[in-house]
């Protein structure tokens, strides 16, 4: 096996004036984490700034990931730790593109890491009615999660209820989540930090009857084994794949009915009496047509890889801009996924940097001027992060803010919005370790 | 002097901060320590060692995680003799599942088999718990200390 001096990196990258190697990350989700914990193991001494357009980090653990899986949002100790080192800095409330421009980042740091995710949800691509009602999973959970930008907070009616009936598109983790969250009552909430006025503004009752179509046959669903299985045994759910009940016949009457369905296809979505009726043919059969009438569509189908988010930076080719993340893949993947992208990534970028003559780069310092006044840095998230925690119903374990003004009040807290932490040259000897 | 190697297995990453953890509370009592993931152990590496603390999270239906697997099939398939090495055991996984923290046990299992000696008792981290798993393994190590040889 490797000795410690094996897997330490071959040689420092070259400091430049004894000052470190600066490097900045755009996106604070855990591609960005992953990364910035992945170069600071590689080289212990480079500095490292985590922006992020919302005023907290973690990206969609925090927003994504089901809020009554908070086993699953436990990686985000690990995020925690890595922005308490000094070197790295949290740069919260920081839209790049918009509140300061890439090119002041390649100005002030030797490499930039795109790691923005996929901010939305795949749309369906079929014919569709513009006004019948499809909302996408990922905006849902977003919701439920009390991201203060969510799509569904900010329509002009507000979050509204989703009805008794709803269909779900997509057989993977996601649908699953949602199916669950929909049917679960208040008391499968408990230590959870879900969005309780979002949830019983689009979902007054757990809702009565689910149906989850996929595509794909039974086997090729996308969705983890565990996850349905978690789904059909909540008390009260009763859980039919291709009309078959999957834990035998219920003994109590159920209260939520979830259907699953495989090889539909669907074809087109119509507005019908206030109601929505999604049309499918069989997979292989295009002769055999369903229809299903509901009250809302959700579409669980993948994030949207298209060029939005890489026109935000202008399709930039540099070569010291690097990409993890969807932005490389196109795809959201899950942790441990993007974990190893991340790691690769962060392979590169040490690679990129040993093999430059680096140019004097000063990193946050030099850009302090440009960023807005109310930055949220480290220490102020771990403000929000204690509020909301105290403000916790006694059977949730955190309730979180729901709007940027909460958000950046709470960050103000005591004190004004602090000023952003970076090492201390003398922390540094000539070698360029870390002492 | 004792060298401590901690191996760790982990897909999202918790394991890996648990082996720094408990790494880092053997170096503050002088031991000497390496942290390794468990790709890049070589099973004939390990009766070499003097104290091997495994760390694994469980994945699938109670599987390995994905740096754990092959070095768990190269035990089976190599079978070193490991009598003379001790080790002790910590794992991650998350009681939503059935197969609780199975893939420690697996790890266990195979060592024991192969004549290893368990020091301390196995911790099973519990990601639906309150408790953060750097805390359980700071008390771990701790008490993994206190059975030491001087
Ligand atoms: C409902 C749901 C449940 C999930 N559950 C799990 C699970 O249980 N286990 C699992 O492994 N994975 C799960 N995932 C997947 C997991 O959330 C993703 O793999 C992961 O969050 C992707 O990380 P990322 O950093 O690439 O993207 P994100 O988490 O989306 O982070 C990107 C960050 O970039 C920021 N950003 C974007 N543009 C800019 C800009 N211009 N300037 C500054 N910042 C910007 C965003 O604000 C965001 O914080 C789930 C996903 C969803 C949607
Ligand atoms: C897809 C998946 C499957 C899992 N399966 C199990 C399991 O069978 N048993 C268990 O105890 N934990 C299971 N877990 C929980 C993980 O072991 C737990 O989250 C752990 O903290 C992850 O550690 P890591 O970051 O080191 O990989 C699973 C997690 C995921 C995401």
């Amino acid at each position: 096996m490797r000795t410690p001096a094996e897997t330490a990196p071959n040689r420092p990258a070259a400091a430049v004036n004894g000052l470190p190697l600066q490097v900045a990350v755009i996106g604070a989700g855990p591609s960005g984490c992953y990364a910035a914990q992945a170069l600071r193991k590689g080289q212990p001494d480079i500095e490292i700034a985590v922006f992020d357009a919302l005023p907290t980090p973690f990206g969609l653990v925090r927003y994504g990931i089901a809020p009554d899986h908070q086993g699953a949002k436990a990686v985000s100790r690990q995020f925690e730790r890595l922005f308490g080192q000094p070197g790295v800095a949290f740069v919260g409330n920081v839209s790049v593109g918009t509140d300061v421009s890439l090119e002041a980042l390649l100005e002030n740091f030797h490499a930039v890491v795109l790691a923005t995710g996929l901010g939305t949800d795949r749309r369906l691509g079929v014919d569709q009615d513009p006004d019948a009602r499809v909302i996408g999973a990922g905006d849902l959970i977003r919701l439920l999660n009390s991201d203060p930008d969510a799509r569904l907070r900010h329509r002009h009616a507000g979050p509204e209820s989703l009805g008794s009936e709803v269909v779900i598109l997509g057989t993977g983790n996601v649908s699953a989540d949602v199916a669950r969250l929909l049917s679960k009552s208040d008391l499968d909430f408990i230590a959870s930090d879900v969005d309780d006025d979002a949830l019983r503004a689009v979902a007054p009752n757990p809702v009565r009857t689910i149906h989850i179509l996929g595509r794909c046959e039974p086997h090729a669903a996308k969705w983890d084994a565990s996850m349905v299985k978690e789904l059909a045994e909540i008390v009260g759910v009763h859980l039919n794949v291709d009309g078959v009940p999957l834990l035998g016949e219920p003994t109590a009457s159920a209260r939520t009915t979830v259907n699953v369905r495989f090889q539909h296809v669907p074809v087109s979505v119509r507005r019908l009496d206030g109601r929505v009726r999604v049309t499918t043919r069989r997979a292989g059969d295009s002769a055999l047509v369903d229809h299903l009438d509901a009250d809302t569509v959700i579409t669980a189908i993948g994030f949207d890889p298209s060029p939005a988010q890489s026109a935000q930076f202008g399709g930039v080719e540099a070569s010291n801009v690097f990409r993890v993340g969807g932005p490389a893949t196109g795809r959201l993947g899950n942790l441990a996924e993007n974990r190893k992208l991340a790691a690769d990534a962060a392979k590169g970028v040490l690679e990129f940097l040993r093999g430059q003559e680096p140019l004097h780069r000063t990193g946050l310092v030099g850009l302090r001027d440009r960023l807005p006044a109310s930055v949220v840095s480290f220490e102020a998230w771990q403000r929000i992060d204690g509020a909301e925690v105290r403000r916790a119903r006694p059977d949730r374990c955190r309730t979180k803010f729901t709007t940027r003004d909460e958000l950046l009040a709470a960050a103000a807290g005591s004190g004004a919005l602090v000023s952003i932490p970076t090492a201390t040259p003398e922390a540094i000897d000539t070698t360029g370790e870390v002492k | 002097m004792t060298v401590v190697h901690v191996l760790y297995g982990t897909e999202s990453g918790n394991a890996e901060m648990v082996a720094d953890d408990i790494a880092a509370a053997f170096g503050d009592q002088g031991y000497e320590t390496v942290t390794a993931e468990l790709t890049d152990v070589e099973v004939s590496d390990l009766a070499a060692m003097q104290i091997a603390v495994f760390v694994s999270s469980t994945y699938g239906e109670g599987g390995l995680p994905e740096t754990a697997a092959p070095f768990h099939d190269a035990l089976l398939t190599e079978r070193p003799d490991l009598s003379g090495v001790r080790f002790a055991a910590f794992g991650l996984g998350d009681s939503i599942y059935e197969t609780f923290n199975n893939a420690i046990e697996t790890i266990r299992t195979a060592l024991l088999e192969l004549g290893a000696e368990q020091i301390g008792t196995t911790a099973k981290h519990d990601a639906a718990s309150t408790t953060p798993a750097t805390e359980l393994a700071d008390a771990w190590a701790r008490e993994l200390l206190t059975l030491m040889p001087a």
